[in-house]
């Protein structure tokens, strides 16, 4: 029973001293349990001496290493709160070759950073950063960005279709396939939203999550995250788009890495173009990594198709743009070497806290 | 899909310097993406042609023997051989040590050594045709050695040269080329090389005798074409063949198909897919003893085709068939019928070059999930000048290969087609403007006319004519033709030059900005670690939570798997998994998520611009945790975060009675029914806080922990207004600080403690909370509390008296007595 109630006392001191953040708390503290006149660990073991005959050294004992105990926890306290220790004498020396007290730290997931490293450079061009629905309905996934109902894009394998009761009732149909929404299948939905809400001269960037639907492995993921890049101007060229496009690689990479673009066929692009990156592991030699070619698909691109144009209430006779879209994952996997995309949504900490 | 190289040199002379690896990189450069290419003898290395002089018992087997072997060397070889099939005087295909085989026909390939078989010497393996990869080639029973006697090679000859096996192949990504109908076609990449190396394009060898004839022409002998739908087959040709003999292909068409992935079935089938994958036109012979006449409808209700890979489909009324006026004898565009297919019994044919309508082509093919060649090539949108080219150039084959052919008159046709030629108005500055080069005029329309397409100079104008084969979908405005130009030209020739740009006001998109913040804290001093989770939840999930129940739960119509039956709506779920699957390596731990929830409901997002319909509400939470060992009070330290992170939102908890749930019916199962809170702003409750249920933690299998969580509704709390700071100058007079302990019952809050005591003057300006502690029955509470006017400095007395009516009023409300 007394026991206990030191036990109790010695758990309270515990818990109150993690609490403790500074030496005044901590001396508040010693004052409470220790004080000569009412501390309550010095009143307890001032009852020990009303116990039966038998049980006094037995508890005598066991308050004494309580209190010992108890006594070194707030030396240590102090010491952690001083940086110095309590007893100074001249034997002592000091060594500042111990580690620094542990600082716990958080993190950042990879995917949050590099996207925050490609923002902070397309805020340095003047670009803006937009943000679209991941839930989205077909005509700004498809029909505003020239993906007509019957291009293969469109294939039930590829997109999730989304069941929506409310969705159904804004409609007035009960039939699931009538109205169909879409989860994103790339972060060109925000195109032509962008150009609706904020017009030409345009220069936004759209990162952001996208959904496919087809089996996960080790480069392929249902899930994964895009940034879309679009500029829309008078006399937008190729060549600018190579410009912007340098900028972004060399500045996330490095300025060893060599792009190149190709033809490339997207439906809301003409022309469109693949981007490739010289292959990192081979120095843009040839290897198993890039089959041979010294380099490795990075992005889809191109100037923008006149009718995506003409869906963001833009004259294409006036306008032109270009745009771009690559996956960060990819990225990610380039720059760190990781090779299983599926490790992104994994949250394991043993992968996340080495970025 | 798989290119020849040997093919495409028939239609150009490529310099002579260029080599495969060249026009790869060209190819990809310019018009496709090339994923690899190879030597197609590339496996038959160190496997040579023998000819076999001697057969002798093996001394230790009864299956085996010695065969002594002539691979054209001095002396022959001496190699084991269990084959069944062999002869003295046989040539057939040895593999020398060093050879690539495959055991049996099983398995890999491996290398071949020098090796004692039942303690006798073999200098190689003589090979059954599965064993390196002829199978198609040379079919044989099993434990059969291929047998080339009739090839009459010689011995020693390299097996791939002996075979005519000296090509390259050239693998082309098939998903480059869905917008060029042109290219699903050796001829159409011919004509792409010809342009990018500015060399000659060969014509295609055709049959010059067979003219097109007319539907209604009695006099020919043959069948009556006849097409009822002229919206999804604007063109159909057939052709009569009598006297057909139907066997196997010569080699080279054998080689040539196996090469490209074909399997070779006989002389006519291979013709009609040689010319396929020369023309890009997709073509079918049926045997003709079955087919009086052909008419082209969709088929009725009920009616069924068991097609060429021997499958009964039924047909529904939008499939176009090809009928021999009763019943179907073919799927339009996508797989003929097996009744009418060609048999070594066969001896009259017609075929068929036909034009079928894309969309169409597609749905069937979808349908009856049936992709072949055919289908995947009308889906792009075929020239219906290409039918007539095709028809031709099967004719000259068939012709060459079966002599005594006797070829209809005429070519029986059915078309109602669009005439007239496409062009479009360009100029030259719009081409330079497009690619951001002083490209020259000359250039410009040189580059067009080795594409195929004819130029007229109008002043500045260009009116370029678009050849048939890029004019179904794929060239349609100035913008393809600019493409065209850059491509040919080289975009690794255009300079890279930053555009000169319009500056406009700033776009603050607000929600970014603090979401980035509230990250920036939470990884920061939170020294939290941020996860990302899937948008997902399994239906077991959903089933054991019993969150079927709400009604704003939405779920997938084709989800992949059971994984992916519904989205989100909470972030919770996705970090206790995260939390289970961590606690394996970590004791103590902190993780946060912040994304997207999905709603059924009215979200903000219209679903187009002047609609009057909205998406559904897909708001961005936050929900975070904190692990800790079972015997620790993590509630704590999440409070502590929330508080923290939200002075500037200035939220406030309340406390969640029974029964009253701010978001959800499940989430009263995950949370302790004693330890939690209700997040709120203003009025609005926006988020929730507590310890994880014993239920819910042992639920997603986390051990020996204590979890504490909390999530809240970002895209609410980022919509409310909040104010910015005002200064305040800093107290010109001394605080007083005093601590009070008290002990009160223990259901007296420490919340409304707080409260009370910050009504009762102005001059307390703060009150901390120290310590709570056990005194058995009771509790007792320490606080500090902090007294100061912004007028004078307080005396003692004044603070002593504030602190009577403290422990008085606390008396009076709460029962408390100091201590």
């Amino acid at each position: 029973m007394f026991q206990e109630k030191l036990k109790k006392i010695k758990q309270e001191i515990m818990t109150e001293l993690e609490r403790t953040r500074t030496l005044e708390q901590l001396e508040d503290l010693n004052k409470k349990y220790f004080s000569r006149a009412s501390g309550e660990l010095t009143q307890l073991v001032r009852e020990i001496k009303n116990l039966a005959e038998e049980e006094r050294p037995v508890i005598g004992k066991i308050a004494n290493e309580i209190k010992k105990e108890v006594e070194e926890l707030f030396d240590d306290a102090r010491t952690d709160l001083t940086g110095r220790s309590v007893g100074d004498h001249k034997e002592k020396v000091f060594d500042p070759t111990v580690p620094g007290k542990r600082q716990s730290v958080g993190g950042f997931h990879i995917l949050t950073q590099i996207r925050r490293e490609v923002e902070e450079i397309m805020l340095g061009l003047g670009f803006v950063i937009v943000d679209g629905p991941e839930l989205e309905s077909e005509w700004y996934n498809f029909e505003a960005v020239n993906v007509p109902s019957w291009h293969p894009a469109r294939d039930m394998q590829d997109t999730f279709y989304i069941n929506s009761k409310f969705q159904r009732q804004q409609a007035k149909t009960e039939r699931e396939d009538d109205y169909k929404l879409v989860l994103r299948t790339h972060t060109s939905n925000v195109q032509v939203r962008a150009m609706e809400k904020y017009g030409v001269p345009l220069k936004c960037i759209v990162p952001g999550r996208v959904y496919r639907n087809e089996a996960t492995d080790a480069r392929h993921e249902h899930t994964f995250h895009q940034i879309e890049g679009l500029m829309v101007d008078k006399n937008i060229s190729i060549a600018n788009f190579k410009a912007v496009l340098d900028v972004v690689i060399k500045s996330i990479l490095g300025a060893d890495y060599k792009t190149r673009i190709r033809p490339g066929f997207f439906p809301f692009v003409e022309p469109g173009f693949e981007v490739d990156l010289s292959c990192a592991l081979c120095q843009n030699k040839g290897c198993r990594v890039c089959k041979q070619t010294g380099w490795v698909e990075f992005c889809g691109a191109g100037m923008v198709h006149p009718n995506v144009l003409r869906a963001g209430g833009v004259d294409p006779d006036k306008y032109s743009g270009f745009a771009f879209g690559f996956g960060l994952e990819r990225l990610a996997m380039m720059r760190h070497g990781i090779n299983d995309i599926r490790l992104f949504h994994s949250g394991d900490l043993r992968f996340l806290k080495q970025f | 899909m798989l290119v020849s190289l040997n093919l495409l040199k028939k239609y150009v002379d490529l310099p002579a310097t260029v080599t495969p690896e060249e026009v790869a990189a060209k190819l990809t450069a310019c018009t496709v993406e090339v994923e690899d290419f190879f030597e197609v003898g590339r496996d038959l290395e160190n496997i040579v042609v023998g000819k076999v002089i001697k057969l002798e018992k093996h001394p230790n087997a009864d299956k085996l023997r010695i065969a002594n072997v002539d691979l054209g060397e001095l002396e022959p070889a001496r190699i084991v051989c269990g084959g069944i099939n062999l002869y003295e005087g046989m040539l057939t295909a040895v593999a020398r040590p060093g050879a690539m085989v495959k055991w049996h026909g099983e398995g890999e390939l491996v290398r071949l050594e020098k090796a004692k078989i039942r303690g006798e010497e073999s200098e190689g393996m003589i090979c059954a045709s599965n064993e390196i990869g002829l199978e198609s080639r040379f079919p044989a029973e099993e434990s059969e050695i291929a047998d080339l006697t009739a090839l009459g090679f010689q011995p020693g000859e390299p097996l791939a040269r002996a075979l005519g096996m000296d090509d390259v192949i050239i693998d082309i990504d098939n998903k480059s080329i869905t917008n060029r109908p042109d290219l699903w076609g050796h001829y159409g990449l011919a004509r792409e090389l010809a342009a990018i190396y500015n060399i000659e394009l060969r014509p295609l060898e055709i049959d010059e005798k067979t003219a097109m004839g007319d539907a209604k022409d009695k006099s020919v002998s043959g069948p009556r074409v006849r097409i009822k739908e002229y919206e999804a087959c604007p063109r159909y040709l057939g052709l009569t063949m009598e006297n057909i003999k139907a066997k196997d292909s010569p080699l080279w068409l054998k080689n040539f198909l196996t090469a490209v992935g074909l399997r070779p079935i006989n002389n006519i089938v291979d013709v009609t897919n040689y010319v396929m994958l020369e023309t890009g036109q997709p073509m079918h012979a049926f045997d003709a003893e079955m087919v009086e006449s052909i008419t082209v409808r969709l088929a009725n209700p009920g009616e069924k085709i068991i097609t060429l890979d021997k499958v009964e489909r039924e047909l529904d009324p939008e499939t176009l068939v090809i009928t021999d006026s009763k019943k179907p004898i073919a799927v339009a565009g996508v797989m003929g019928g097996w009744q009418s297919q060609i048999t070594d019994k066969t001896h009259k044919i017609i075929l068929e070059a036909a034009n079928f309508e894309a969309i169409g082509v597609r749905k069937t093919s979808q349908r009856l999930g049936l992709r072949t060649d055919a289908s995947m090539r009308f889906e792009k949108s075929l020239d219906v000048n290409l039918a007539e080219v095709a028809m031709r150039r099967a004719s000259q084959l068939i012709q060459e290969m079966i002599t005594e052919v006797q070829v209809g008159e005429k070519i029986i046709e059915d078309r109602k087609i669009k005439e007239g030629q496409k062009t479009i108005e360009t100029n030259v500055f719009y081409i330079q403007a497009k690619m951001g080069l002083e490209i020259s005029k000359g250039e410009i329309i040189d580059i067009l006319k080795r594409l195929g397409f004819a130029i007229k100079e109008k002043k500045e104008s260009l009116i370029v004519t678009v050849p048939s084969w890029r004019a179904t979908g794929d060239i349609k405005a100035q913008e393809d033709l600019s493409e065209e130009v850059a491509r040919i030209y080289g975009y690794e020739k255009i300079k890279p030059d930053f555009p000169a740009v319009r500056m406009k006001a700033w776009v603050k998109e607000g929600e970014r900005i603090v979401i980035n913040k509230i990250k920036d804290q939470l990884s920061g001093w939170a020294a939290m670690n941020e996860v990302l989770n899937y948008s997902f939840w399994p239906k077991k999930l959903v089933e054991d939570l019993g969150v079927g129940r709400e009604a704003e739960l939405i779920g997938l119509l084709n989800p992949l798997s059971e994984e992916q039956a519904y989205l989100r709506m909470s972030l919770i779920p996705g970090i206790l998994k995260n939390i289970a699957d961590n606690s394996r390596f970590y004791e103590e731990f902190k993780l946060y998520e912040i994304g997207r929830v999905f709603l059924d409901r009215r979200g903000r997002y219209k679903t187009e611009k002047n609609s009057k319909e909205y998406l559904p509400d897909q708001p961005y939470y936050l929900a975070g945790a904190v692990v800790d060992l079972a015997n620790q009070e993590p509630f704590w330290e999440a409070k502590g975060i929330v508080q923290k992170w939200s002075e500037e939102f200035e939220l406030s908890f309340m406390s969640w009675s029974a029964g009253r749930n701010p978001f959800y019916e499940f989430i009263n199962k995950t949370i302790n029914k004693e330890k939690r809170l209700v997040i709120a702003s203003g009025k609005e409750k926006i988020g929730w806080l507590g310890e994880a249920s014993e239920e819910m933690v042992s639920y997603f299998g986390v051990k020996n922990r204590r979890v504490a969580v909390f999530e809240l509704d970002l895209t609410a709390l980022l919509a409310m207004k909040r104010e910015s700071r005002h200064y305040r100058s800093a107290p010109k007079y001394p605080a007083v600080l005093r601590d009070i302990a008290v002990e009160v019952a223990w259901k007296t809050y420490w919340h409304n403690i707080e409260k009370e005591i910050a009504k009762i003057n102005p001059l307390i300006k703060e009150i901390v909370f120290l310590s709570e502690y056990d005194l058995g029955k009771k509790k007792s509470l320490a606080f500090r509390v902090k007294y100061q006017s912004d007028e004078r400095t307080l005396t003692d007395e004044e603070v002593e008296k504030l602190e009577a009516e403290i422990v008085k009023i606390l008396g009076e409300r709460f029962g408390a007595k100091r201590r």
